[in-house]
């Protein structure tokens, strides 16, 4: 047996997996989006329909344009928002100090909740009867007192953005802290016997070298922050309105709950469109020589 | 669950004097001869007490009939992706399920078979029903199911603060929004009235209904064409939504609240009236309940000057599966679990904390209304009146979706409710479109 036999045999079992679990189901939608499938007329797949279910989004559908605008809105702040709290977390992490360790085994735990838990629990704190964020920013600003977060289109989607944050900037805040470990100190050195200021050593020397790693954590957190579903459920159910309805929200409703399934594919492919421009760029990021 | 010392001898009496005649007159209705001895009947229902006190009623059956009935319970929130996988894999794992209202339609003849042959050859008369409780069953086509699991609204109230006041419950959505404002500025703290206005799952259209139909409106015309948005659509959602908006008698977060936020924003105390399902009766004897049972009363839910009350209702079936193998035996069992007596048994058993009625004799029976204190006949007196129920269209769902989203954008962003209302219907177009 040759080499190249033995090996396509070791990695025959891997390509059956991931052709069984992704490239079969990704066929499959694709072929679904372009037909009828509604569960409500019938449980087989009706006509072909070619790209109608995509101009049914792009065209007809009054709801598509302001979830795709919602969408934007939410991977925007949140994505810069975890980049920048992550950067500035690990920034302080990195200094050596007195129970650094406990500081980055506290730091973590959020990362280790469930997302869904995280949208009940941030729901209850918005609570402006009982909440402990509406009672504390009650406290500290009267006139903030008796605001209902999750009834206002802009409060609710800072909430959301908010508690997304907090998941997952821990994460993100290990892996820059891993990047700026990687920096060589002699570089900033130089720099500040130069008479560099701390800013200017960051801006021109830090960030430059982060900047790898800070692209890949950006384009990675761009794709989480599209898939973002849990908490949308748990915490304001794409409301107030519509104003916290996502891509993947929108997709699953049109599909779970009612039952269109050959639009909800077309939807879901548009947003494994963006998703895959995303991976893409990663992979070149994170593989370039 | 506590049990009061009155109740437990008005159990005890119930039990002596009727409690075990309903069982046995209930198995008097069973095919003499155990024909179907043998056959074993797998029942999907979702968790509740109620489903629980028929799965304790099996022994009796299976001895009866020889036939054996195993009951597999899931979860609200997964029961609606269960039936459907039941659906598309055309399973017959199931024999008899149980369903609500808006997950039907879809599921007609794909999941659940008619069963009007065997209601004739069984003589079971779906007017011991109220009209309101057998509509999520009847289609052009048959009738998919029998009542099992039926809940009504009623306007709960605290007595004691409206006695303070000397004030009576509410018989028109007008009189709820002045006494809203009376125990409001009297009770500082407590808001006059909790309603949920969050758009979760459409449960801030929930007491809208009441308005649309009290107003004289409707969901879809005759031809099934959206027709919330007419005069009568634009009347009842402006009163609706004036209550939290212009007489703000609503507590904060309302806008925000889901079905269970409000109901219980007004079991901690905090605000006066609730419009909600007959089933938080059993809240209020919780042995810590903040609010006890004596400060709190309930009326049919209030309409417009003239009307009869209309009341919501929220309606689950027992389906028959149609791939079952053991149609007769499924039936047989049907026709015993779903009897007025085995409900009657189940209501008056000092043990069990259902509330569940569906059948006229027991709403008016003086046991069961002992037992609640009159809350089955007041729910009976809002059905007599009650001709509207939620369209069985598979459309209805996603429609819900939209209606929900529009009444939201109402309440939060102040979007002028005709704008609202006719952008909501020309989504439920194209989604009737679609769904043909």
């Amino acid at each position: 047996m040759t080499q190249r036999r033995f090996a396509a045999i070791l990695l025959a079992p891997a390509f059956l997996l991931v052709a069984f679990t992704t490239v079969y189901p990704m066929v499959t939608s694709l072929w679904t989006s372009l037909h009828v499938l509604n569960l409500a007329k019938s449980v087989q797949l009706g006509a072909f329909v070619g790209l109608e279910n995509y101009q049914e989004a792009f065209v007809h559908d009054l709801e598509f344009w302001g979830v795709m605008r919602v969408t934007a809105v939410f991977v925007v702040l949140d994505v810069s928002l975890t980049i920048l709290c992550a950067l500035g977390i690990a920034m302080l992490l990195l200094r050596a100090g007195f129970g650094k360790s406990i500081v980055r085994t506290l730091i973590i735990l959020p990362f280790a909740m469930s997302p869904a838990l995280i949208g009940i629990s941030w729901r209850f704190m918005l609570n402006p009867d009982y909440g402990a964020f509406a009672r504390t920013i009650a406290a500290i600003f009267p006139a903030m007192r008796n605001v209902d977060y999750l009834a206002s289109p802009t409060l609710s989607m800072m909430a959301l953005v908010s508690a997304d944050v907090w998941h997952w900037a821990p994460y993100f805040a290990f892996m820059l802290m891993g990047g700026l470990a990687a920096i060589p100190p002699e570089t900033q050195e130089a720099a500040r016997i130069d008479g560099a200021s701390n800013w200017r050593v960051f801006r021109d020397v830090t960030l430059p070298q982060l900047a790898p790693v800070l692209i890949v954590a950006i384009i990675l957190k761009s794709v989480f922050a599209l898939k973002v579903f849990d908490s949308i459920v748990t915490m304001t159910a794409g409301g107030p309105g519509h104003s916290t309805t996502t891509l993947g929200f929108f997709a699953y409703h049109i599909g779970f709950r009612n039952y269109d399934f050959g639009y909800a594919a077309a939807v879901a492919y548009i947003l494994t469109g963006i998703l895959f421009l995303l991976s893409l760029s990663y992979m070149r990021f994170a593989f370039r020589k | 669950m506590h049990i009061n010392r009155r109740e437990l001898i008005a159990g005890a009496a119930a039990a002596g004097a009727a409690g075990f005649a309903p069982v046995s007159s209930a198995l008097a209705a069973i095919t003499p001869g155990k024909p179907f001895a043998g056959k074993e009947i797998k029942v999907l229902a979702v968790q509740s007490t109620q489903f629980a006190a028929h799965s304790k009623k099996v022994a009796a059956f299976t001895e009866a009939t020889g036939i054996k009935v195993t009951y597999v319970y899931v979860p609200f929130a997964a029961l609606r992706e269960r039936l459907t996988a039941e659906m598309v894999g055309g399973s017959d794992d199931f024999d008899l399920m149980t369903a609500m209202d808006v997950w039907i339609p879809p599921l007609v003849d794909k999941l659940f078979a008619p069963i009007d042959k065997d209601l004739a050859a069984r003589k079971i008369d779906m007017n011991r029903y109220p009209a309101a409780f057998t509509s999520a069953g009847k289609f052009p086509t048959g009738t998919y199911g029998l009542p099992v699991r039926c809940h009504i609204q009623l306007l709960w109230y605290r007595k004691d603060l409206f006695d303070k006041a000397g004030l009576k419950a509410p018989t028109t959505w007008d009189e709820l929004v002045e006494v809203g404002k009376k125990v409001q500025e009297q009770n500082p703290g407590i808001a006059g009235i909790t309603i949920p206005y969050g758009r979760a799952d459409g449960q801030n259209l929930m007491v809208w209904y009441n308005f649309l139909w009290g107003a004289g409106g409707d969901l879809f015309d005759d031809k099934g064409q959206p027709i919330f948005n007419s005069a009568a659509g634009i009347k009842a959602t402006q009163d609706f939504t004036d209550i939290i908006l212009k007489h703000k008698i609503t507590p904060p977060g309302a806008a925000s609240f889901n079905e269970s936020d409000s109901t219980t924003n007004f079991f901690q105390g905090k605000s006066a009236m609730v419009p909600v399902w007959w089933h938080v009766y059993n809240r209020l004897r919780l042995p810590d309940a903040m609010v006890k049972a004596d400060q709190v009363g309930f009326v049919p839910l209030p309409s417009y000057p003239g009307k009869g009350a209309t009341t919501y209702t929220n309606q689950w079936i027992y389906g028959l599966n149609v791939k079952t193998k053991n149609r007769d035996a499924v039936m047989e069992f049907m026709d015993y679990i779903c009897g007025a007596d085995i409900e009657k048994s189940i209501l008056v058993d000092p043990a069990e904390s259902d509330v569940v009625c569906v059948h006229w004799q027991n709403l008016r029976d003086p046991q069961v209304n002992a037992r609640f204190g009159d809350m089955h006949a007041i729910a009976a007196k809002a059905l007599e009146t009650t001709t509207k129920a939620i369209p069985n269209t598979a459309s209805f769902l996603p429609v819900v979706d939209a209606l929900a989203g529009a009444m939201s954008n109402i309440v939060t962003q102040g979007v002028p409710i005709p704008e609202a209302l006719n952008t909501a219907a020309a989504q439920a177009q194209r989604i009737i479109r679609r769904g043909g």
